[in-house]
């Protein structure tokens, strides 16, 4: 093989890494072990400071690690900490080793700092919860996992923590077991999950397979300063790159060609790995059409909403594109899927979420919308638009889940018989002047969703509008795109301002008197994200139209440089950017004008809103039921399922039991044949045999004299007869 | 042939010692004068000891064993037997057999310390105290530190069999004193 | 170098070897506990002396003084618990006569 060159990711090493995920592990073992008996001595406050402290040690360790790595020049941003091999067969290599880059990076500030939060916030929010130690050891525990997910050097260590996250995700949204709808949620939250791991690992054992066609040696020799590269079948994400990099001097990449040079009955293996592992992202980013779980999942406290199914784990599925973009990248086709199921999930979750009741529900479906979008981004190959979309959602949804926690608890606590749906809006409203600091913050939280330029939310989504209409790499028109992706911006402001209407404003609120402002813990948490949720869009993405230079997409570069090298868009006039912003702002102020004239005084338009409900019964009917894609997978696969099952039953009860209770009956007849053989011929023989060594252990009894001379003097007699021995033969 | 020299004539006369003193060890019918042959044995093993360089170990071997070991056995003797009537002291039993039995084995051994080709080196008889006690600093602390242990171990054990025998014999202390 | 009268490995082992073989017979027809214990320490001494022999011929380094050492510390531990043991015994059954005191046996 020819002299071969490529971009080889250099590293550092480093010492702290795998402490970040050790603490919250420690956390959760702590309160999961012992947290019983803890919590009944030392109080509520020891469990706290246990999980916190966890999460804080790690936090500040995570804080250190990124800042050591940005002092590393652009290239060579990437810390390694090797701890051991875990695992050797055949080709597959797997150390425990953990990796950071920019990307990581990004993620495991957003995991610990919001993290953090959000455990704070729950100190108050499960304060009366008695089995309060189960569930901050549960949520360490999903911090430990995410953290392992994000931080893994191989896809193998990626998989561990993708499975433990979807583990305490099941655990918490089932935390209160005891009611049977809410342990269902979990369980099916868990089996939709599975159908993804599936194609997750599916698409690994492809790729994996596809890397290897055992004529290549394990590495090749290069001209690049560190000399050997590690090729063929690996899981490491750092030597995957590596090796996709790699190319000779004509500027051929020879692993990415013959990679994406191979087939599967005449199909792309690339395309087949991007599709089986998408199906995974789909599962755990609750995409179209495993998307069914996330609604349900409404069922776990709120801040497990806010952490993990709407800041961090949900969003695993952009990282894992994100990750491993520069293999995505090599198919086109691969591309167009998610960012057509991306759109679709959009437009389709702000859809339903403009119809719904529950408050919960509204922002698990703009979750899903929102994740479209994000995949909207990758899909046309804006990478760092994707992770950015990813960052300020992560900001702006955990502060409107918080808070609409906080409303929850606030109508909860004034409700002591228990008899209303806290969660529902039509039991909330008039909210504003009660919960004031709640209110502030879920408005910020819709403003920044919303898009409207003065926060977070408007800097991320317009980026990928903007990206959507300039793409040329995806097989779709980038107008189309960006038309669907505006219209869902504006159903976004709309069903956003809605819930907000309904809510916080709307009608008087009847049981004012109970109501009172949630405590400091939670409030305090309210005010950072709030502030965080405006902040952090101007902040790290500044457009480029505005004579800035994104902060987040200089410093993610050096991840995507093979991906944006593959991706193609479109040149366009600068001018289009101002006319694309004015058309956003515009929209989302339709949005939110219409969700204002039609829910801020409910008393005033509670009979319009009832006349459209009647006229477009049929259709209000299907988005208010989801589609029916619930009911759809209940009759194709549940329902079909469960008949096969009965029929095989039948099939079990009469046909397999009949044989049985056949093999039964001769094989009793039999054994009594074998009873009469064993109780006169075997038994004679046993005893005759007993008899015989009885009598003679009578006889060798006597050798037992129990005296010390005579043993030894067997002894030696031993002895003696051995050197005799060797005497003759030796 | 080599020649007699003295250091021969030291070496078999310690060698004389060390076999005829443990042999009045096996045969004697008084345990005291078996007592004090040990004596014999143990010292001509020292000698043994010294006469191949090893001299901390041929002098721990006189301390401890002379100074400590035989001392205990003494006591054992003296507070156990009979002793105003030493010619039944120590009686035996099966020395037809047992002596024998004791020459074929020596018999067998020395036939194959003499057939078998030793990887021999050449030996200097350089006498050293430093190098043990550096080995015993070195490569073996944590089998030194152990064998501590181990005396520590058997002084509690030693004194709590004692003391359960003291408490046992309570009731019938007269008796049991006028006995020895 | 193979004269009867230059010291070598063998001589050591002839030692060594009639020494054991005089403390099995102690220790195969004493009947006295106490007489019964000098055997064994005949028997150690003659290992001992296998030890520093060899050490000193074959291997040519400390390491079997080092053992002769920690055999002459488990003899002195040995001696001391036998000790406690031959009197305890004595105490029970007013003899140290090994056959008298096999009581087990049954």
């Amino acid at each position: 093989m020819e002299s071969l060159t490529g971009d080889i990711q250099a590293f550092s090493r480093s010492q702290i890494l795998w402490l970040i995920p050790l603490f919250p592990l420690l956390g959760a073992l702590i309160n999961g072990l012992c947290g019983r008996s803890v919590q009944a001595r030392f109080g509520r406050r020891a469990v706290h400071a246990i999980a916190l402290g966890a999460m804080g040690l790690s936090s500040l360790l995570a804080i250190v690690a990124v800042c050591k790595l940005t002092a590393l020049p652009p290239a060579a941003r990437f810390l390694l900490d090797r701890r051991w091999n875990m695992l050797s067969v055949g080709a597959l290599h797997v150390d425990l080793a953990f990796a950071l880059d920019p990307l990581s990076a990004v993620m495991i500030l957003i995991i610990t700092l919001v993290g953090t939060l959000i455990h704070v916030y729950s100190t108050g929010y499960m304060a009366r919860d008695p089995a309060g130690w189960r569930f901050f050891a549960y949520l360490n525990l999903f911090v430990f996992s995410m953290l392992v997910l994000v931080l893994g050097d191989s896809l193998f260590l990626m998989f561990f923590g993708w499975e433990g996250v979807g583990l305490c995700s099941y655990l918490l949204i089932g935390f209160w077991y005891g009611d049977l709808a809410k342990a269902r949620a979990g369980k099916k939250a868990f089996i939709t999950n599975r159908v993804g791991d599936w194609g997750f690992l599916v698409g690994l054992l492809l790729l994996f397979r596809g890397l290897g066609d055992g004529r290549v040696p394990p590495t090749v020799d290069t001209d690049i300063a560190g000399g050997r590269v590690a090729v063929g079948p690996m899981l490491n994400v750092r030597e995957l790159h590596d090796q996709m990099s790699l190319h000779d001097a004509g500027g051929k990449h020879v692993f990415a060609a013959a990679l994406a040079g191979k087939t599967v009955l005449g199909i792309p293996l690339l395309f087949l790995v991007g599709l089986a592992l998408f199906l995974g992202i789909a599962g755990k980013s609750a995409q179209l059409p495993l998307h069914v779980w996330l609604p349900d999942a409404m069922a776990g406290p709120t801040p497990v909403s806010a952490l993990i199914h709407a800041a961090t784990m949900v969003t695993a599925g952009v990282y894992l594109i994100a990750r491993l973009s520069f293999l995505f990248c090599l198919s086109p086709h691969a591309l167009t899927v998610i960012a057509g199921v991306g759109l679709a999930t959009a437009l389709f979750g702000a859809a339903i979420a403009a119809t719904q009741t529950d408050i919960k529900k509204v922002l698990a479906y703009s979750t899903i919308s929102q994740l479209g979008f994000m995949f909207l981004a990758v899909g046309v190959g804006a990478y760092w638009v994707g992770v950015f979309h990813l960052l300020t959602h992560a900001c702006f949804k955990a502060c409107l889940f918080l808070a609409a926690g906080s409303a929850i608890h606030g109508v909860e606590h004034a409700d002591d018989a228990g008899t209303i749906d806290a969660q529902d809006l039509r039991n909330m409203g008039g909210l504003a002047a009660l919960m004031p600091k709640t209110h502030l913050a879920y408005l910020l939280g819709c403003v920044s969703i919303a898009g409207f330029p003065v926060a977070a939310g408007f800097y991320s989504k317009d980026e990928i509008l903007w990206k959507a209409f300039t793409q040329a790499q995806v097989f779709v028109p980038g107008g189309v795109l960006w038309a669907i992706a505006l219209l869902t911006a504006g159903l976004t402001a709309f069903y956003m301002f809605r819930s907000y209407y309904l809510a916080f404003w709307a009608r008087a609120q009847p049981a004012a008197a109970h109501i009172h402002e949630s405590p400091a813990s939670m409030t305090t948490v309210l005010a950072i994200l709030g502030a965080a949720a405006v902040v952090t869009g101007p902040l790290l993405g500044w457009p480029e139209a505005w004579g800035g230079h994104p902060w987040l997409e200089r410093f993610l570069a050096p991840v995507f440089a093979d991906a944006d090298a593959a991706a193609r868009f479109g040149a366009h006039a600068h001018v289009l950017v101002f006319v694309f912003q004015l058309a956003s702002v515009v929209v989302a102020t339709a949005g939110w004008a219409a969700a204002r004239g039609l829910y801020r005084d409910l008393a005033r338009t509670e009979a319009r809103l009832e006349g459209w409900r009647q006229a477009f019964f049929r259709l209000h009917r299907v988005v208010q039921g989801k589609f029916f894609i619930d009911e759809a997978y209940e009759t194709m696969i549940l329902v079909p399922m469960r008949d096969i099952s009965q029929g095989l039953a039948w099939a079990d009860r009469h046909i397999v039991d009949r044989i049985v209770r056949l093999a039964a009956r001769a094989t009793r007849g039999i054994a009594t044949l074998d009873g009469w053989f064993d109780r006169h011929i075997v038994d004679g023989a046993v005893n005759a045999v007993s008899t015989v060594a009885f009598a003679g252990g009578r006889r060798l009894v006597r050798l037992q004299t129990g005296r010390i001379n005579n043993y030894v003097l067997g002894m030696t007699i031993g002895v003696v007869a051995l050197v005799a021995v060797s005497w003759f033969i030796g | 042939m080599s020649t007699v020299t003295p250091a021969a004539i030291v070496f078999f006369g310690l060698c004389a010692l060390v076999v005829g003193c443990a042999g009045g060890v096996a045969l004697s019918r008084n345990i005291l004068h078996a007592a004090f042959l040990l004596l014999g044995t143990l010292a001509g093993t020292a000698g043994l000891y010294l006469f191949i360089g090893a001299d901390f170990l041929g002098v721990a071997q006189i301390l401890i064993y002379v100074g400590g070991i035989l001392v205990l056995l003494l006591f054992a003797v003296l507070l156990t037997s009979k002793v105003g009537d030493t010619r039944l002291s120590n009686p035996s039993a099966g020395l037809q057999f047992g002596v024998p039995l004791g020459v074929l084995l020596a018999a067998g051994l020395v036939y194959l310390v003499f057939t078998t080709p030793w990887p021999l080196t050449e030996a200097v008889a350089t006498p050293m105290t430093g190098r043990p006690g550096e080995a015993f600093l070195g490569e073996y602390l944590l089998l030194f530190e152990l064998a501590s242990v181990v005396l520590l171990m058997a002084l509690v054990g030693a004194m709590v069999l004692a003391r359960r025998a003291v408490k046992g014999r309570s009731p019938d202390a007269a008796s049991g004193g006028a006995a020895t | 170098m193979n004269g009867l009268f230059t010291i070598g490995l063998p001589h050591y082992l002839t030692v060594s070897a009639v020494l054991f073989a005089l403390g099995l017979i102690t220790v195969a027809t004493r009947r006295n506990v106490v007489a019964i214990l000098m055997g064994v320490e005949l028997l150690l001494n003659a290992a001992a002396i296998n030890f520093v022999a060899f050490s000193h011929f074959v291997h040519g380094a400390v390491a079997g003084q080092v053992f002769a050492l920690f055999i002459v510390v488990l003899a002195a531990s040995e001696a001391v618990i036998a000790l406690a043991i031959v009197l305890t015994l004595f105490r029970n059954f007013r003899t140290v006569d090994a056959a008298a005191t096999a009581t087990l046996r049954e």
